[in-house]
């Protein structure tokens, strides 16, 4: 890094250059400087740009010209796989493709992600870029045998020496790579031990006898990723997640839709039952995922332990349709148990019971951000009205045309004047509103892609949105807002904070600021 | 406490703190590989691509972040986040376009990472969100690929995913 500024330095500013290696009297005299008038055409500063920004900025920034191009492709690859190896880059394409990576980002390419094993009988290009690839993406598809694709793997794991994380589907002939020490010539469990991150899709084949073989491996996973269904034995799992408790700190674990915890004991009480293992003591992220027909005592059973864990900061809970009778059992509990150290909640379902949101939420007082996909109103007043601290707030709504988001987010009625004097007078109300979250930084509104009958007029801007004095970030949707609210809203926002409309045939560019020196 | 004095390409010169005008890598180099001794204090520093005003900015930036921890080291490559300017900083950079610009080649030229930092920041921002012509527009950038290259780039961008 230091030599990278260093190098720019000597480039750009050649008289500090020279001052460094001759004379001071040299230098003293000044030297006028090829003026560079934008700074963004210099490789480092572009640079420093685009490591804050998202892929799809970057893809953007790609087609803004010829230098931009040259620094974003190398930060982009570091960041995405390509997608659909199989279907769209034919073996012409990933020799070119392999070529361009070599000699273009040697060191940025870092992940691989392929679909079906074709691409793999060219592996000389593989020899290019193996040695790069730190992350792999690996899924079969249905043209090859499952013999193959076992071959195939192993094949391919030997070419990527340096191999960090691994993403694969395990079926009944990928599960065999785990039963021995060697399988076609590769010694798999060592090659597996050096993982950091490592995610399972299983389909039915995480079997007591892959399970047993698993737990064999000295593992040094960060990240695991896990489904669980109906035949992974409930015991056995935890002994692996409890193996895995030096170097774990983010784990997922997802129920199959079919799980009903057969071989589960729901009258025993004791720690020894529960599926996170309370010995994960650096465990940071954690991410449940339940699906319809599960039977909610499990999921209970899983959160309470985890939330006990010392150093968890990240839950999330995402469910299909998680019905009533969950939330009834699971919340009261889960409020019970207070946790100091979680920052951030995320929570996602159809059907949450909303009875257990009226409970206060501050038990958990450090939460700061706070993503709700398709809340209901009740939910949403209930974070209003109990987390006062929240910094960041993500609310994926419902396209339900019965609600006025308007007047259900700011808790203020609207008259029927209102829909075309926006600024008219706010009339009291006792309901929460978004304006009672004074530390809000960032706040992002999202909808379904097709919602005619959802918008957001002035009234959220005057009502809502203007009493955010810490607001430094807001994604919402935007072509009823008027031009004269937006600036009002701009005025009344920080400076310089980002405001992105989307749904805006014209996105909105706000007036400079007159400049302010001295 | 000891002073330097720095002067602007313009002939201004700013009497600063040594440990302030040591925020900026280039002339902490400066320092150490001349030797300069606290009695040395008469001599200017002069800074040919630093107009007064800039430099006035820049010490004031320098000056309110003087007790600031040095940024950690980073190599994670995700998206970074840009909702956490502080306040102090934001009322600083609001000022248009062409002096933010003077400020980043200033900050960069003075290897000052924290002002680097935040400045960078702030363009993201101003980037996000936005099609490749709005940002040209925005940053009076002229196009100069033919049509075969941007179709090529459009292309690569449609196979890339997100992690």
């Amino acid at each position: 890094m230091l030599v990278l500024k260093a190098v720019t330095i000597n480039r750009i500013m050649d008289p500090l250059a020279k001052l460094r290696a001759n004379s001071y009297n040299f230098y003293r005299w000044g030297m006028p400087m090829p003026s560079i008038k934008n700074p963004l055409y210099i490789d480092v500063v572009f640079e420093g740009v685009v490591k804050y920004l998202d892929a799809q900025s970057i893809k953007a920034c790609r087609q803004v010209c010829r230098k931009w191009n040259e620094v974003s492709t190398k930060i982009l690859l570091e960041r995405v796989f390509f997608h659909n190896f199989y279907e769209q880059v034919h073996a012409d394409n990933f020799e070119s493709l392999s070529h361009f990576i070599s000699s273009n980002c040697r060191k940025s390419f870092r992940n691989l992600h392929i679909r079906g094993l074709s691409i793999l009988r060219v592996y000389k290009e593989l020899n290019l870029i193996g040695p790069q690839v730190h992350k792999l993406k690996f899924y079969r598809t249905s043209f090859e045998t499952e013999a193959e694709s076992s071959r195939e793997l192993c094949r391919l794991l030997e070419h990527l020496p340096n191999l960090q994380c691994l993403h694969m589907d395990l079926n009944d002939s990928t599960e065999k790579l785990f039963y021995g020490g060697r399988m076609f010539g590769v010694d798999v469990h060592k090659k597996f031990s050096q993982l950091k991150e490592l995610q399972l899709r299983s389909f039915d084949s995480l079997n007591k006898r892959t399970l047993e073989n698993l737990i064999k491996i000295p593992w040094q996973l960060n990240t695991f990723e896990v489904t669980i269904d109906n035949r992974v034995p409930i015991e056995l799992m935890r002994v692996l997640l409890s193996k895995m408790n030096a170097t774990l700190t983010e784990l997922n674990i997802c129920f199959a839709w079919s799980y009903e915890g057969y071989n589960y004991d729901l009258t025993n009480p004791t720690e020894d039952n529960w599926i996170i293992p309370t010995n994960l003591y650096h465990l940071k992220k954690l991410k449940i995922g339940a699906d319809r027909g599960n039977d909610p005592q499990i999921l209970c059973r899983s959160l309470v332990a985890a939330l006990q864990l010392p150093r968890l900061k990240t839950l999330k809970l995402f469910g299909e349709s998680i019905e009533g009778s969950f939330g009834k059992m699971i919340f009261p509990r889960l409020w019970d148990l207070q946790s100091k150290s979680l920052t951030s909640l995320k929570l996602g379902s159809n059907y949450w019971d909303t009875s257990c949101f009226v409970r206060p939420i501050s038990v958990w007082p450090n939460v700061k951000e706070v993503t709700l996909y398709f809340p209901s109103l009740e939910i949403i007043s209930s974070v209003f009205a109990n987390m006062e601290n929240l910094e960041k707030l993500h609310l994926e709504l419902k396209n339900d045309m019965g609600i006025q988001w308007d007047s259900a987010l700011t808790g203020i009625k609207m008259s029927d004047g209102d829909a075309n004097n926006n600024q008219g007078r706010a009339r009291p109300s006792s309901r929460a509103s978004i304006r009672f979250l004074k530390s809000l930084k960032s706040l992002k509104i999202e909808f379904p892609e097709y919602s005619p009958g959802f918008f957001f007029t002035d009234f959220f801007i005057y009502h809502g949105l203007i009493h955010l004095k810490e607001l430094q970030y807001l994604h919402i949707r935007g072509e009823k807002f008027s031009n004269k609210a937006l600036q009002d809203l701009k005025k009344s926002m920080r400076p310089l904070a980002s405001i992105n409309l989307v749904n805006c045939e014209k996105p909105y560019v706000p007036p400079p600021h007159p400049g302010q020196i001295c | 406490m000891p002073v330097v004095r720095l002067q602007s390409v313009d002939g201004e010169v700013f009497p600063v703190d040594v440990e302030i005008a040591r925020m900026s890598f280039a002339i902490r180099n400066m320092l150490d590989d001349l030797g300069v001794q606290d009695n040395d204090a008469e001599e200017v520093i002069p800074l040919p691509n630093v107009t007064g005003p800039i430099l006035r900015k820049v010490i004031e930036w320098c000056t309110h972040h003087k007790d600031d921890p040095p940024p950690p080291e980073e190599d994670d490559t995700r998206e970074k986040r840009t909702d956490d300017i502080p306040a102090w900083d934001q009322e600083f950079l609001r000022v248009d376009q062409a002096v933010l610009f003077d400020i980043i080649l200033a900050a960069n030229y003075l290897d000052i990472k924290g002002l680097l930092d935040v400045t960078c920041k702030t363009v993201a921002n101003m980037i996000k969100g936005k099609t490749p012509e709005e940002i040209r527009k925005l940053f009076n950038i002229k196009n100069d690929f033919t049509p075969a290259e941007e179709e090529q780039i459009r292309k690569e961008n449609e196979w890339c995913e997100e992690k």
